[in-house]
């Protein structure tokens, strides 16, 4: 089993309760070739408010693993705890739910509904919980990705930065717990890349959100608590990100 | 509640855009929303002028006939103080002009000064009825039909003799208040006045005569409570009385009809259109995966997913009934206008909320039964594919609850078609020949298509590519073929059925039939009359019967009025029937039950009847029928069961009495007269009418010529309508060449990367629709041909004959639609570049 990693922000804020922990995760496919594993055991710990990367290379498992974290997907065998709920008990409807109340999740292809406005799209998880502010939260939220002037607009009247903008104001909105963040950069040029890298980690410091983020830029993954390589299905590496650079 | 405001508000955002992507949508449900409430508002329309006009039709409040003989004087007396009354004759006759060998048989009419009570006649010169039928120069005057005076080339202020008398013509009817819509008319009008008819000599005893008096109340009688006692106060009378209730009892039984007919057309396109409803729910729900998997993703439980997109698809269903509700409320002024003239009243103009409100229903149920299966599919859709760079709709069954609900609202579809077409045994057909032919096609296309993909793969690339497109997971190909092979299908139907019938009245009946039926024959004339028809060379047989009318009264015992027939056989109970009397069984007769009574039967009243009438109103031997005859009541007992082939059109009676029962009774005698076409055709007529006045011809020819001609007019019509189905179909193969419009767009441009010529992509596209259309026309052709099969071998019981003009044309219009369509399609999308389209995949 991997041993929690505490990282120094984490004692300063004296958290050390994993908030994401999976314990022997197995997923296997089966396909007209036979069966595929796609996750072979994997132990996972990650403490309430950290950030942590995953790297590898494709189809090492990475987005099947952000799939059970959010609840999107259901392991073989083994336990999956997210928030202090065992998410393989859960149905589907409750699963939705809990995405709804705890799970934030950015897209490298953002994800937008097309036929909603910038606005309409970020208020949708707090119509889904109900709240009677939604939309006047979802322009605050909007406010401060720095689009305040652009709320009635549709998908596809933003660039490609502005659009990653609303999904980052989206997945914020509701205050999640956990924010997953698959590739967010991969559909960006640089420099708006790194515009939403900033305002990603930004806004999560401010929530003290948890960060789960897959990339392919190893920069951008050592930026994290803690950086995690995959491989064929398996953790390989644990080689830590910014926390253990700084011990060291 | 606040979940559902929310389904709304989700429902309303993602319509934006999105209307496009329902066009087909949209058509289908108008169409056949269209077709429900169009049909049912003209109908209501013209019950609604019926009634509206019933005085007028009627002649009066009530209208009273008899057969054969007038009111006995005690009831003529007491009808006189009811109300103001006019009196009318009606009966068949020959007429021709006093120069000239021209003759044709009319309907005449003679009428009292008091005729009409309600309404104007209307006539060309515009005359005063009195002053047209007056006596003037010692000739009684004659009102006419335009087409007789076409037909025998007379015009006004010429002599035609009726029976002994020249009348002179004295103007055209333009309007007959009292005429209502009949299709088989034995010639045309010609009114005189009452006066006149006796000087015509064709009134004898026997003579087949009707007397109608019309009667008008004062203000504030109860017109029904004085009918029911005046018939209760002469129970022997043997009349038939309407009230206003009952003005066009023909006109209201054909409207009935014809509404039946085509509110089955409506539904059938309807039903064509569920299909193309269906496609279009799925294919948007596929083109919203990405969204409803974001949905899911942000935490929308898969029962709100179903609930916007069922509130989108209602609310675009709503306009889909908008539409085709506006078209179907315009159709009674549409058909006012296209019809003006035709009708014997002006149809009503208004709003009929009832059937559009029907209508309207008709379109959400299918709606829901069309629509519920994709959209519970779609609550399926698997959120983590938002990981992935290609997102696929879900695949494979709904849950059960939405199966159910599907299966629920098929049921009401069902249930509503009973209650539309108010008749159980036509709905039951018509639902069990929708689910039949839907099994049918959906095997039917099944097997085709395996049976494609095991052949060996042709060496042509386009070709391959055709059949592959034909049969890959996911291709329209079965919903074309049942859609546009559906109307394809009732297009065959229509054409060979309509083939046989033809065949049927052009070739086989003149073989067998007579040349002529003689009618009114008095008694004393039969001896003359068969030595003259027998001196006409080129006679070659001659059959006669007597013949008398009478009126069904009880069935075993009880009040016709307490029957309920079926449908098909109501006409023999309905009205007048001729009855004969034989001591000897009629030649081909054919008994199916009990036997043939002695030649020197002498016992009580024994009847011959007809199998399928007696089926039909469910008697057997040893039942008794009453029969009112000239007003005196006879019960005879079913002595045995007859088949009676009428497309021999030989003398067949549905009551045949044995003897000793209608000898007595004042009849006439009607005679079939069998003769060589041509000249001899025409010399017996010439001969007999010469000679004998009072006798009537019946030319079969004429009679068939007009069945040919009513055949054709339905037939056109059957078609005109049958094509809502087509162009339902039409919409459905629209839609599904626009569904595949983007992998078309795709393949495209992979083949032109591949350096294929436009031309070959072309080939390859132009290949695929081919066998499309020809695989719809094949399985339309198919079905078709064997429901054409069984009406003709078992409900019209003829020999049936393949009409290959029928599977030739349906070929055409589907090669036509399909290739069409798909070129149209196709066209754009080798026109665009490959790499914009390559830098965005």
């Amino acid at each position: 089993m991997t041993p929690t990693t505490v990282t120094p922000s984490q004692f300063a804020r004296g958290e050390t309760r994993p908030i994401i922990d999976l314990r022997d995760v197995r997923l296997n496919l089966r396909s007209a070739a036979g069966e595929v594993n796609i996750l072979r055991g994997i132990n996972l710990e990650i403490t309430a408010g950290d950030m942590v990367s995953i790297v590898g290379p494709s189809g090492a498992g990475k987005s099947t693993l952000m799939m059970l974290v959010g609840g999107l997907e259901t392991a073989s065998s083994g336990q999956v705890s997210v928030a202090g709920r065992d998410l393989s008990a859960m149905r589907e409807d409750a699963l939705a739910e809990f995405r709804r109340d705890h799970v934030g999740i950015v897209f490298q292809a953002f994800r937008l509904i097309p036929t909603m406005s910038a606005m309409e799209n970020v208020a949708i998880p707090l119509e889904l919980a109900g709240e009677a502010d939604a939309f006047e939260k979802a322009r605050e939220s909007l406010g401060l990705v720095g689009l305040a002037e652009r709320v009635h607009h549709y998908p596809d009247q933003l660039s490609g930065g502005e659009q990653q903008r609303v999904a980052i104001a989206r997945a914020f909105v509701g205050k999640p717990k956990i924010l997953l963040a698959d590739e967010p950069t991969g559909n960006l040029d640089r420099a708006t890349g790194d515009d939403i890298v900033e305002l990603l980690f930004g806004l999560r410091a401010r929530h003290g959100t948890t960060l789960v983020l897959i990339t392919h830029d190893e920069g951008l993954a050592r930026r994290c608590d803690r950086m995690i390589r995959m491989a064929d299905g398996r953790i390989v590496e644990e080689p830590g990100g910014a926390a253990e650079r700084k011990s060291a | 509640m606040p979940r559902l405001k929310l389904a709304f508000a989700l429902a309303r955002r993602e319509l934006r855009g999105s209307l496009k992507d329902f066009r087909v949508f949209l058509a289908c449900l108008a169409l056949g929303v269209a077709a429900i409430a169009g049909v049912g508002s003209v109908s209501d329309a013209m019950h609604t002028g019926i009634s509206r006009d019933a005085r007028q039709l009627l002649g009066g409040d009530l209208s009273i006939r008899m057969t054969h003989r007038t009111m006995p004087e005690e009831a003529r007396a007491v009808l006189g103080k009811a109300g103001r009354v006019s009196e009318a004759v009606t009966m068949r006759a020959m007429a021709r002009p006093t120069k000239g060998e021209r003759r044709t048989l009319v309907e005449l009419k003679a009428v009292d000064d008091a005729y009409p009570l309600v309404g104007t006649m209307t006539l060309a010169p515009a005359i005063p009825l009195a002053e047209a039928l007056a006596e003037r120069n010692g000739a009684m005057g004659a009102v006419i039909d335009p087409s007789l005076g076409r037909r025998l080339g007379v015009s006004i202020g010429d002599r035609l003799r009726i029976g002994d008398h020249d009348f002179e013509v004295r103007a055209e009817i333009v309007k007959e208040p009292d005429r209502t819509i009949r299709f088989a008319t034995f010639g045309p009008r010609v009114m005189i006045a009452s006066a006149g008819l006796p000087r015509t000599g064709l009134v004898t005893e026997g003579s087949l005569v009707n007397y109608h008096y019309r009667v008008t109340f004062p203000k504030g009688t109860d017109a029904a409570g004085w009918s029911r006692t005046f018939d209760e106060a002469f129970p022997q009378a043997g009349w038939r009385i309407r009230g206003l209730d009952n003005a066009a009892p023909g006109f209201d039984r054909f409207i009935g009809r014809v509404t039946q007919f085509l509110t089955l057309v409506g539904l059938t396109a309807l039903l064509v259109g569920g299909v193309g409803i269906a496609n279009a729910v799925r294919g948007f729900l596929d083109r919203r995966t990405g969204t409803i998997a974001t949905l899911k993703c942000l935490g929308a439980p898969g029962d709100l997913i179903f609930a916007v997109y069922l509130a989108q698809v209602m609310i675009l269903a709503s306009v889909g009934v908008l539409i085709g509700a506006v078209i179907g409320a315009a159709a009674p002024p549409l058909t006012a206008y296209l019809l003006a003239g035709v009708f014997p009243v002006n149809l009503p103009l208004g709003l009929y909320w009832k059937p559009i409100l029907i209508a309207a229903l008709f379109g959400y149920v299918t709606t829901l039964a069309s629509a519920v299966w994709p959209l519970g599919r779609a609550r399926e859709v698997r959120a983590a594919q938002l990981f992935r760079a290609l997102i696929v709709p879900p695949d494979g069954w709904p849950r059960p609850g939405y199966i159910a609900l599907t299966a629920l609202a098929a049921a009401a579809l069902a249930l509503m078609a009973f209650f539309a077409t108010d008749d159980a045994k036509l709905a039951g057909f018509f639902i069990a020949g929708a689910v039949g032919v839907l099994l049918i096609f959906g095997g039917g296309t099944t097997m085709l298509l395996k049976l494609l993909r095991r052949l060996p793969s042709p060496r042509h690339p386009g070709l391959r590519l055709a059949i592959a497109n034909l049969h890959r997971p996911g291709s329209a190909t079965s919903s074309v073929v049942l859609s546009l092979g559906l109307g394809l299908t009732v297009m065959v139907t229509v054409a060979q059925v309509q083939t046989n019938m033809a065949h049927q009245i052009t070739e086989q009946i003149p073989e067998q039939a007579p040349a002529y039926f003689f009618i009114d024959i008095q008694p004393h004339q039969v001896d003359p009359f068969t030595r003259l028809v027998g001196s006409v060379p080129g006679v070659e047989k001659m059959e006669r019967t007597p013949m008398v009318r009478g009126r069904i009264v009880k069935v075993a015992g009880k009040p016709v009025e307490q029957i309920t027939p079926d449908k098909d056989i109501a006409w023999a109970i309905n009205g007048d029937r001729g009855l004969t009397y034989a001591a000897r069984m009629p030649e081909g007769a054919k008994i199916v039950a009990g036997e043939w009574w002695p030649e020197d039967y002498a016992g009580p009243p024994l009847i011959s009847f007809d199998a399928n009438v007696a089926r039909g109103i469910g008697v057997g031997l040893g039942d008794t029928i009453t029969l009112n005859v000239l007003g005196r009541e006879i019960t005879a007992t079913i002595g045995n069961l007859r088949h009676i082939d009428w497309a021999t059109l030989g003398m067949n009676f549905v009551f045949v009495f044995a003897p000793g029962t209608l000898e007595a009774a004042p009849h006439s005698v009607i005679s079939a007269v069998y003769a060589k076409p041509g000249e001899a055709e025409e010399a017996v007529q010439r001969a007999v009418t010469d000679a004998f006045p009072n006798i009537s011809a019946i030319r079969v020819k004429d009679a068939l010529d007009n069945a040919n001609r009513i055949l054709d007019a339905v037939s056109m019509a059957v078609r005109t309508t049958a094509s809502v189905t087509l162009l339902a179909g039409i919409f459905v193969l629209a839609g599904a060449v626009a569904t595949g419009q983007h992998r078309r767009i795709h393949d495209a441009v992979i083949l032109k990367v591949l350096g294929a010529t436009r031309w070959r992509v072309v080939f390859s596209y132009v290949a695929e629709y081919t066998l499309l259309g020809v695989l719809t026309a094949v399985v339309a052709g198919l079905v078709g041909t064997v429901i054409s099969r069984f009406i003709v071998t078992e409900l019209m019981r003829s020999e049936f004959v393949l009409g290959p003009g029928a599977i030739v044309m349906t070929t055409v219009i589907s090669l036509i639609c399909t290739i069409g369509l798909g070129l149209f399609s196709t066209w754009r999308a080798l026109g665009l570049k490959s790499a914009p389209l390559l830098r965005n995949e």
